[in-house]
This record gives C-alpha cells, structure tokens and sequence, in this order.
C-alpha cells in the first residue's frame, strides 16, 4: 500500500489538520484540558466533604460539581484519550500510513470539543449546569425536576461526544481491517491493537444506546413523553458498562507493552490474551444490568453469573502479565513503575467489583462509597497509572524527547501516596453508610477523620499532576532527546522515525510475529 | 472475501447465544432485545466488512480539511436548538450544508488526483 499526500492549502493550522497524528493530539489536548477542569471540580469537592457541615458549596452547586466531575472524567476524558491513543498508534502498530476516512476523525475531534463546551456552558445558565450524575436518570432529568436548560446542553454535549467516539472508533476498526501492512495478520497484532479492536467493538455496539437514552430525556423535557424509567436505565448503562472496560482496554494494551518491553521478554501466552480479549468484550457487554440490581427489574441471577465470570478473563490477562515479568529481566523505569502499580491497584479494584456484583452484598452497598472507592480504583488507580504508563512510554515517539525521569519519580511516588489517601477510606466510609452524591453527611468522629484522610490525599494527588504537567512543559521545550527507539520496543512503532514522518514509513521490516522488531534483534544475535 | 470480519461476526454471534439464553430464563424484556440488537449488529457489520472490506492499493490523504470542522461546528449549533429554539437549527444547518458541499468538493478533486 502507497500513500499520496495531497499538499496543503494555506496555513489554516493545526485545527484543521486530517492526519491521524494531529488528530490523536487534538483530541489528547482536549481531553487533558478537561481533565484539569474536572479534577480541580473534585478538589473542590473533596474540600466540601473534608468535615461535616457545608462550608465551600452550596448542595445545589454540589450536585452540579459531582455530575461535571463524572461526566468530564468519563465522556471527556478517559473515553476520548483510550481512542486518541489508538487514534495516533494503530496505525503506527500495523504498518499503515493512515487511518481510514481522516476527514471523519477530523470532524469527530471538533465534536468532541464542542461537546465539552456544550457540557461547560450549562454553568452560564440561569438555572446552572446539569445536577443529576453523570448518568442523568429520567424523572430526576425530566423537565420537573430540572428546569432550564442546563440539563439540555449536558444532553446535547453528551450526544456529540458520543458520536465523536462511535465515528472514532468505526474508522479504527476498519483501519485494523483493511490497512495492515503484509505479513501483519491478525495473529500478528501487537496486543496493543487487540485491546483497541476490543475497544471499538465496545464502542460501536454500545454507545449507541447512550444516544437513544438521551432522545428519551429530551422526549420528556420537550414533548412531554411519559418515560419508563427503568427503559432508560437500560440504555444508559447498556453504554455504561461497556464504557468502564472502552476506558480500561486500551490502558491495559499500553501496560501490556510496557511490561513486554522493560521485561525485555515476549509476552507469554499472547493467543490466550486475544482469547481472553474478547471474552471479556463479549463478557463486558453483558453485565451492565448488575447496576440495577435494587430495581428487582432484572434478572439477578444472570447478571451475577456473566459479572462474576470477568474474574476469569481478568485472571488469564493477570497470569499473562506477571509470567512475562517473571520470563524477563526488569527494568524499573517510570513507565514500568505506573504499569507495576497498575497491576497492584487494579487488582483491588477488581476484587471490590466481585463483591458489588453479588446482588446480596449490593444490596447493602449500592449508592454508598463503597462504589465510589470501587470504581475509582479502576479507573484512577488502575486506568490512569496505565495511561501514564502509556504516556511515560510512548512521549519519545511522539515528540522525539524524553520525559524528565526524575520528575516522573516524583510523579509516581505523589500520585500512589495520593491515590491510596484518597479512595482507601471510601470503602470504610461506604462500609459505615456514608452515601455517595452528597454534600454533606452526620456530624460523627468515624465518618469526619476518614473523609478529612481522603480529602487530604486529593489534596497529595492534584499535587502529583502539577508536577506530572511540568514535567510535560519542562520536557517539551527542553527534554533529552531520544532518537527513533529509545527503550528497544517490539512493535513496528519504533521502527519509524521520532516523530514519525506524515506517511508513517519509509520501509517496514518483514513481519513474522507480534512482536517484529524482537525478532530481528534475536535474528542478529 | 477477509476472513478478519468473521471475527466480528462471531464476537456478536456470541452476544445473540447471551440473548437467547436470557430469553429463555427470564422471558421477554429490554435485556434480552438490547442484546439481540447489538448482537445482529456485530454479525452484521462483520460479514460486511468480510464481503466488502478491501485494502486499497493508493491511498489519497487530505493534510487539511477546513470544511469537516466546519461541519462539526454546524452540527453542534443545530444541535443547541433544543436550548435556544429552532432558528438556531436552520443556522447550525446551513453552515453543515455549506460544509457538507465542501467536503464532497474535497473527496471529488482527491478522486480526480488520484486518477492522474
């Protein structure tokens, strides 16, 4: 496969740029710049929530807080930055020189963006922004019990994001399935890439339900459509859970290569890992009912069994991993750190999950913090320590410098302290029956200390991304520079030029395995 | 014919078995028809891409593309009729339309190029 570039018209700017590289960026750019906006929303929050009593918000302004902290993080964020990074590597990882339909990703970037504006916008109404969770469930979203239309631009804000990632998505995947380069078979795939597909599969055939569920608020809000509430829980989380493992897969493919790479060893047990791959897709698209397991509107017995069940999938990526650490000689760079803490982090995660996914134990801990600890173990602890394992890994080749590793130490060690100050007591605190989604709670020593422990690690953890963004500032204007393959990758992404060059590659080397640039250098030995 | 579709097809032939089996325990409902939907979209998007995907040997890449921004801007100003009423529909529409016609412009001379 050739690749013609058509010239271009003028200086219009990166704004307008097709390439997936810019593409990638743009949407990595937004995203970051939401996520600054929503973290500095939870410091706030977790500022409200340091003692008993309201001291910095008011419960309305709280409940706008927590519904733009879940929704950045996960429409904004996590979601955009999983398929940014497929957006600029997949290509990249098989050889191709571009995604397909560059126009379409060009124009799913600025919806993303638009979309966030649009969420944002809401705090410049009269009424406020949107106050109902991240999930807006109909009738608290209704036109009753949500006037204005702060609500409205949260909805029209959501349903541009969401298309941006299903278009996003679509584009990769074609892009897997019809751009890669000879030899690059599907059974060739670095992992990365497997967890990408896996990725956009969740995407393309769950987010269009998110889409549907917010027809119906509009419905309501305009028509005076008489909703079945339990109709909408079913789109939203029918999306929902999907979008947990859409904003896990590719942080577990980034991991994936991190520890292949710092082991210096090929990852043991790769055809089972696809397997696992897309067990756990299939198995992730059929659990989302267990967050309605208090509804008694579903089937608890089967949504037990298939949530249960990821524990297996989980289990073969977990052996996979730690035997490839166990295969090879490690290296403790930063990006090794994160992925090593992911591992850790996620497990306690992921434990936590078996214990909401039994409908017995849910029933005590749904809506408490017990949940908010659980997810955010997966998503901060473990999604964003593999992001930055991601980040730490791949910045040479995006830029061609280094990440300063004396600040990413200091990065990591602030964010794990952090981390673990701020959503350990959760658990304890659900445990005691502190609800999730208020502003303020009972005057008792037990729920005081623990919240006041956990506000202080916020406090810790918005320290450790102000040094993880000076670190990105100092190394971008003046980092050491790496050259095209600083670590001794594996996949065909070190084997072009740092940056790489519009089209990619110049030639490829042949293509015998997963992992081609460690076949050559096992060949030369 | 490309075999990689199948995957797909297969991956949501799985998600049909997990509907039919819902169906089986719980009768019908949304859960059961959420799945079979998604499910047959799976299958079928992957048989698609296996009888119809192919790997192009040229491959034309625009550098820029003012009108695709365009269009998102338009599709986002439609979209914020439902706050500020239909006038701002037909705005947010025309500006789409008049991106839209860019964007067929652009494909149309890319295609002419590539012919050369």
């Amino acid at each position: 496969m050739t690749v013609a570039v058509l010239p271009g018209r003028g200086v219009i700017g990166w704004a307008v740029a097709a390439d997936h590289k810019s593409v990638a960026a743009r949407v990595a750019a937004a995203a970051g710049i939401f996520m600054v906006l929503g973290g500095a929303v939870s410091l706030v929050m977790r500022a409200e929530l340091a003692h008993s009593g309201m001291q910095v918000t008011f419960r309305d302004t709280y409940n706008e807080l927590f519904t733009t902290h879940g929704t950045t993080m996960v429409y904004l964020v996590m979601v955009p930055l999983a398929l940014a990074l497929g957006a600029y590597l997949v290509p990249l990882q098989i050889g191709a020189a571009e995604l397909v339909a560059p126009r379409v990703n060009l124009f799913a970037s600025w919806l993303l963006v638009l979309g966030g504006l649009s969420i944002y916008g809401g705090f410049m109404t009269a009424h406020g922004a949107a106050r109902n969770g991240w999930t807006e469930f109909l009738p608290l979203s209704g036109e009753s019990f949500s006037p204005g239309p702060g609500t409205d631009m949260w909805v029209i804000g959501v349903a541009l994001a969401d298309a941006a990632a299903i278009l996003l998505a679509a584009t990769i995947l074609l892009t897997i399935l019809t751009r890669r380069a000879p030899g690059m078979t599907m059974l060739r795939l670095p992992v990365f890439t497997w967890t990408v597909l896996v990725t956009c599969l969740l995407t393309l055939f769950g987010f269009p339900a998110l889409e549907a569920a917010l027809g119906l608020i509009e419905a309501q809000r305009h028509f005076g459509a008489d909703i079945d509430p339990v109709a909408y829980l079913h789109l939203s989380w029918f999306f929902g859970h999907p979008a947990v493992y859409v904003m896990f897969f590719p942080f577990l493919g980034a991991v994936a290569e991190v520890v292949q790479v710092f082991s210096g060893a090929r990852l043991v047990g790769y055809r089972a890992l696809v397997l696992a791959l897309l067990g756990f897709a299939t198995g992730s698209m059929t659990v989302w009912a267990h967050h309605m397991f208090t509804t008694g509107q579903v089937l608890n017995e089967y949504f037990a069994i298939t949530s249960t069940s990821l524990l297996i999938f989980a289990g073969v990526e977990y052996f996979d991993l730690t035997a490839t650490l166990w295969r090879g000689v490690v290296r403790f760079s930063v990006p090794m750190l994160f992925a090593l803490a992911f591992l850790a982090q996620f497990a306690i995660g992921g434990l936590t999950g078996v214990i909401v996914a039994s409908p017995v134990l849910d029933y005590h801990l749904n809506d408490s913090y017990f949940v908010v600890g659980h997810f955010h173990y997966t998503l901060f602890a473990g999604s964003m320590f593999a992001l930055f394992a991601g980040v730490y890994y791949w910045f040479p080749k995006v830029t061609g410098r280094f990440l300063s590793e004396r600040l990413g130490r200091a990065h990591f060690w602030l964010l794990v302290v952090g981390t673990n100050v701020t959503f350990f007591p959760m658990f304890a605190l659900g445990y005691l029956g502190m609800t999730r989604r208020v502003a303020d709670y009972p005057e008792r020593a037990s729920l005081d200390w623990l919240n006041a422990v956990s506000s202080a690690g916020a406090a810790i953890t918005g320290l450790a991304m102000l040094v993880f963004f000076w670190n990105l500032a100092v190394s971008l204007a003046a980092g050491r520079a790496a050259g095209d393959d600083p670590w001794g990758g594996h996949t065909l992404e070190w084997a072009t030029s740092s940056p790489p060059p519009r089209h990619n590659f110049d030639r490829l080397p042949p293509i015998r395995s997963f992992a081609p640039l460690l076949d050559l250098r096992e060949q030369r030995r | 014919m490309r075999r990689e579709g199948l995957v797909i097809s297969a991956w949501g032939a799985i998600l049909v078995l997990h509907s039919l089996v819902l169906f089986v325990w719980q009768g019908p409902g949304w859960s059961p028809l959420l799945l079979l939907t998604a499910g047959l979209a799976s299958v079928t998007a992957g048989l698609v891409a296996a009888w119809r995907g192919r790997t192009p040997r040229l491959v034309m890449a625009p550098d820029l593309s003012p009108p695709a921004a365009l269009l998102a801007v338009g599709v986002a100003v439609a979209a914020g009729a439902f706050v500020a009423g239909t006038w701002l529909a037909w705005l947010g529409g025309g500006i789409a339309l008049v991106a839209a016609a860019g964007v067929v412009r652009e494909t149309l001379a890319m295609r002419r190029e590539a012919r050369r």
